[in-house]
């Protein structure tokens, strides 16, 4: 008999085969060395998988994923609501405080230049003429 | 024996010179502002600074309130003539001439040697040319035509020490005590008619800073010759620092900044030096040269 294949030694660790079948699988294995170590590298592999699937007992696990579906959007939303509000105010104050602010730089260079011209006029008499008025 | 001879020659010739520079400032003082009011007309140019600034719209008023008075400034272009026709007496030298020209002797004299150098017509009237040569490198070089009679200045240039025109004024056309006609150019050129300028006297600094709520920065550094001569209150949260070497002037506006909308910038060098720190917007404009100027804001940033 020639060496099994990972299929065979699978579906004979998961019981698949008919009963003749396995049989003849358990003798080999117990005659080869080589199978036998095939064996136990896919038993080893099985346990670990079968106790990580333990540690997830489906019906918590999936009771667990449906709270979390059902509980999330809750939360969700009231932080959404509350990023939205924030975001919001930050956008107005920024929009309003902007605003102001390149209004107030833009009269501030008006400004700037009338006291210069202030300077001129009222130091050097260029650039035209001051009158005070009785206003 | 010579030598005996010899010095009081030297120090009557020292007096004449010494009475000479006296006579020529005082002429050229009450050529700024005669002792008489005048009704006149007359036709003035203006110079080189009108093309500094060009957000203002020539030939309109701009409106400024200074410690709660209002005034109006007529904005000139360079080289553009403008009419001044009084209705009724009033000083005009001080109406054509500048708002703040220094009339302090001692300034002038400590900084700038007069030379009188002759008569010249200037638009028909005979009048003394006077130059006044700067002893520092800040300062500009002035020169004057003064009418003999009567006694004001016709025509100023100012250049700097390149020999640049800073600025020329000229008055084209002066006659004394109008007919009445006259009085309607007033009413169309400004419209509200013609004040006599204010002059207001400059605050001490201790004054103008318990009138501000912040405390305006002095310079640590000075052009040679300039000193302050006062601050003012141009606007609310404004101040300003005057200083002058008796011909030239530099203004420091100091402009408070609400923090919202506060932007520090270092010194940039323009026609005038700008920059703000710590909330305070300053702004150094005056007659010596950029450089000089810069080296007035380097002093302030301290």
């Amino acid at each position: 008999m020639s060496h099994l294949s990972f299929e065979e030694l699978s579906q004979f660790i998961d019981k698949e085969l008919p009963n003749w079948r396995m049989a003849e699988i358990k003798e080999h294995i117990d005659n080869c060395p080589a199978c036998k170590e095939k064996l136990d590298t896919l038993l080893l592999i099985d346990q670990s998988i079968r106790e990580t699937y333990k540690e997830y007992n489906t019906e918590k696990f999936s009771a667990e994923v449906l709270e979390r579906v059902e509980s999330k959007p809750v939360r969700y939303s009231f932080r959404l609501k509350l990023a939205t509000i924030g975001v919001a105010i930050s956008l107005a104050f920024g929009i309003t405080f902007g605003f102001l602010r390149s209004t107030y730089r833009e009269n501030l260079e008006e400004e700037k230049y009338k006291l210069i011209s202030q300077h001129y006029i009222i130091s050097s008499g260029d650039m035209g003429i001051i009158f005070i008025s009785d206003k | 024996m010579k030598k005996i001879i010899f010095l009081p020659v030297l120090l009557i010739l020292l007096g004449l010179i010494d009475v000479g520079t006296g006579s020529l400032i005082s002429d050229y003082i009450s050529g700024i502002e005669p002792e008489f009011d005048y009704s006149a007309v007359a036709k003035v140019t203006v110079g080189k600074t009108s093309d500094k600034i060009d957000i203002l719209k020539i030939g309109e008023y701009m409106l400024l309130t200074v410690r709660g008075k209002s005034s109006s400034i007529y904005i000139v272009k360079k080289g553009e003539t403008y009419s001044v026709v009084t209705d009724q007496p009033v000083n005009i030298g001080g109406l054509l001439w500048s708002y703040r020209f220094s009339k302090d002797v001692k300034l002038i004299s400590k900084n700038y040697n007069i030379v009188f150098e002759g008569y010249e017509m200037v638009n028909k009237i005979k009048s003394s040319r006077m130059t006044f040569n700067p002893k520092y490198n800040s300062g500009i070089k002035r020169t004057v035509w003064i009418g003999v009679s009567p006694k004001i200045i016709l025509k100023l240039e100012d250049r700097d020490r390149k020999g640049n025109l800073l600025r020329s004024r000229e008055i084209l056309s002066i006659s004394l005590n109008p007919p009445s006609s006259k009085k309607k150019v007033v009413e169309s050129l400004f419209k509200k008619g013609i004040k006599l300028p204010a002059r207001e006297k400059l605050l001490s600094l201790h004054q103008a800073n318990k009138e501000l709520d912040f405390e305006l920065v002095i310079p640590g550094d000075l052009p040679l010759g300039y000193e302050f001569i006062g601050a003012d209150i141009p606007q609310e949260g404004v101040g300003q620092l005057v200083f002058s070497d008796g011909i030239g002037f530099i203004s420091i506006y100091e402009i408070k900044i609400p923090w919202w909308a506060r932007q520090d910038m270092p010194p940039e060098k323009k026609e005038y030096i700008e920059w703000e720190n710590k909330g305070i917007h300053f702004i150094v404009v005056g007659d010596p040269p950029t450089d000089i100027l810069l080296s007035i804001a380097n002093s302030m940033k301290k």
